[in-house]
């Protein structure tokens, strides 16, 4: 298990890393997710030994990494641009970690064709890296980075160079990769849905802190600040104020109308924001008969987006953002029509709103 | 096709003064130097033949030769370190260490030939520092020597040879050898299986441009050997200026000339072989 603790780095005054602790389970896919200058780099560049942190401590069952240089640490790290030995050809490449343990000609040899055929480029073995597509370079380095079973995968935006198509299939063998190897793997990226498609669990860096570390699901539905609630797809934040709690409903104040919510949420304080993603938004045209949770409202925008169609909605609490299947029965919402918006009471998340504001404020 | 030879006209027009300035001071001069070169005293390649039987003459290209490589590994042996310096330097220090390296360029040849003589000669600082530290007992003969010629050449040629071996380690992706370290290669590893391989053909280059430049000096040799070491460019100007043998100059010129082209073709053909991948 890896347990990063309380670990810090600081550049003068500024605070690339600010106190951020994580466990990481053998076996598991862990990402850092968090936008560009967030301190995820910096992170995963402590774990591989390259940054040196001003506090903090990084352990490897249970024994500090901080004295152990990059070379002891038996990592392997899938760089950003791959970073492949450009003298060097495929073979070579693959061999490298191999010829640095000093394992003998046959293992190497053994061990590289091995790697080459679990990513598939046995027959480009004595290609140099420039011969070579952005896809097969990226496969070079995994398989280099697998080839000596390091302790831990470390992979640097490895899919941030290559266009769209080519990202998608090969965040599918990337998982499927991961799966086989059965090692442990931890990316980093800024692209959510690279995280939440190929993760066990993600952590959420902002600003040099983590924000929240859970598996996909929770992270997606139960977002524990403001700024995850944003970072992750869309959302709507509905500022609330409690009236009452009655059994597992609470009832709450938005603007002149009264909201019911059940369970999910940390909110302690009075004063809360609801969290409500735009599909969990129900649009009825006005007058239908609906639950608990109804707003009105005329539409301002819609576009249509294939298989959903997103409509901006002026309500009496606000603007609401909502997304209906493009298949809905209801005629399409156009522009100036009067609707009503309406939820389920398990469909938000109740934050504090000194929560929101604090990750609003720094995110 | 109108169009076409149009632009081909223009594209000529905007060629002819380079063609020109290049035939009138170039072409021209050194085809002069070759005909001269089998044709004085009379037709025939005696000049040439000169140089397989003329001991002296020998004495003067070996010497040359010996020296212009001796100034080439020195010269790219400190500018490897220096270029290595200054790539894992901080802004300030690589600024420092930039000016101290592009001063001296602006300094004449002639001077600082002269100023080493001043440093170096008998009762100079350097003679001064070695007895007065007890380290030798008589000055050592540091001028009017090989060894002279030796601290001069390479003097003026080491920012030759250090540039393009730092332009060269400035393109290296910083990531290679971390990437290098990741995969459990020590620094020493790194730098001999990935750092220095990804260097070469830096060095090439400087070694070319150092050896071709040392193999035509003239003013150091002069300044620094005293008369005692004479080099090809020497023995070239006292052909045509003194002893008036144009035409033994003048094959000293031309055969100073393929050597140069020969290095230079040599270069190219391997680093295009490199770059092939072959």
């Amino acid at each position: 298990m890896l347990e990063v603790v309380n670990l810090t780095k600081r550049y003068g005054e500024s605070y690339a890393l600010n106190d951020v602790s994580l466990s990481i389970e053998q076996g598991t896919f862990t990402t850092i997710l968090g936008p560009s200058g967030s301190g995820k780099s910096t992170l995963l560049m402590s774990i591989a030994g390259f940054v040196d942190p001003t506090a903090g401590d990084i352990r490897l069952n249970g024994r500090s990494l901080l004295p152990v240089p990059p070379e002891r640490r038996n990592f392997g790290i899938v760089f950003q641009g791959y970073a492949l030995f450009p003298h060097l050809s495929v073979r070579d490449n693959v061999a490298f970690p191999l010829r640095m343990r000093r394992l003998s000609s046959a293992e190497t040899e053994r061990r590289v064709s091995e790697a080459l055929a679990l990513v598939q480029l046995q027959d480009y073995a004595d290609r140099f890296p420039r011969q070579l597509s952005g896809g097969q370079q990226q496969r070079v380095a995994l398989a280099r980075a697998l080839v000596f079973k390091p302790a831990l995968v470390l992979l640097d935006e490895p899919l941030s160079a290559l266009d769209k198509g080519l990202r998608e299939a090969l965040r599918g063998e990337l998982r499927r990769l991961h799966r086989k190897v059965g090692m442990t793997f931890v990316l980093v990226t800024h692209d959510q849905d690279e995280a939440l498609e190929l993760s066990d669990r993600v952590a959420i860096i902002n600003k040099g802190r983590l924000e929240q570390c859970d598996d996909p699901v929770t992270l997606y539905n139960a977002p524990k600040t403001r700024f995850v609630a944003e970072f992750l797809g869309k959302s709507n934040f509905i500022p609330v104020r409690k009236l009452g709690v009655d059994g597992a409903v609470v009832r709450l104040q938005a603007g002149g109308v009264v909201l019911e919510h059940e369970q999910a949420g940390d909110a302690t304080g009075a004063e809360a924001v609801l969290v409500l993603r735009p599909e969990r938004i129900q649009i009825a045209p006005e007058g239908a008969p609906v639950g608990p949770n109804a707003v009105r409202g005329v539409v301002e925008e819609t576009s249509f987006r294939g298989a959903e169609i997103s409509v901006t909605v002026r309500t009496e609490i606000g603007t609401l953002l909502a997304r209906a299947p493009s298949a809905h029965p209801f005629v399409r919402p156009a522009p100036g029509d009067r609707v009503v918006l309406h939820w389920m009471r398990k469909a938000g998340y109740l934050l504090d709103s000194a929560d929101g504001t604090e990750a609003a404020g720094s995110g | 096709m109108i169009a076409g030879s149009r632009q081909t006209r223009a594209f000529l027009l905007f060629l002819t003064p380079s063609l020109v300035f290049l035939t009138v001071l170039f072409a021209y001069p050194v085809g002069k130097v070759l005909l001269v070169s089998v044709t004085d005293p009379e037709l025939g390649l005696q000049n040439y033949r000169l140089l397989i039987e003329n001991a002296a003459l020998r004495r003067v290209f070996l010497t040359t030769v010996r020296i212009a490589g001796l100034t080439t590994l020195i010269a790219v042996a400190v500018g490897y370190v220096l270029a290595y310096r200054m790539h894992t330097a901080g802004e300030r220090e690589l600024r420092l260490i930039i000016f101290c390296l592009m001063f001296p360029l602006w300094t004449s040849v002639l001077v600082r030939a002269f100023s080493w003589v001043t440093l170096l000669q008998s009762n100079g600082i350097v003679n001064g520092i070695l007895i007065g530290t007890g380290l030798t007992e008589r000055p050592i003969q540091l001028v009017r020597n090989e060894i002279g010629v030796l601290i001069g050449m390479v003097h003026v040629m080491i920012p030759y040879a250090t540039l393009p071996i730092y332009a060269v380690m400035k393109g290296i992706d910083a990531r290679l050898p971390q990437a290098a370290r990741s995969l459990g290669a020590s620094s020493l590893q790194t730098f001999v299986r990935i750092f220095f391989p990804l260097t070469l053909p830096g060095i090439g280059a400087a070694m070319i441009l150092v050896f071709i430049t040392s193999i035509g000096f003239y003013v150091t040799p002069i300044v620094l050997g005293g008369g005692k070491v004479v080099m090809i460019a020497e023995y070239i100007s006292v052909q045509i200026t003194e002893t008036l043998r144009w035409g033994l100059g003048a094959m000293l010129a031309t055969v100073l000339l393929a050597i140069v082209l020969l290095f230079v073709f040599a270069f190219r053909r391997l680093t295009v072989l490199r770059e092939q991948g072959a």
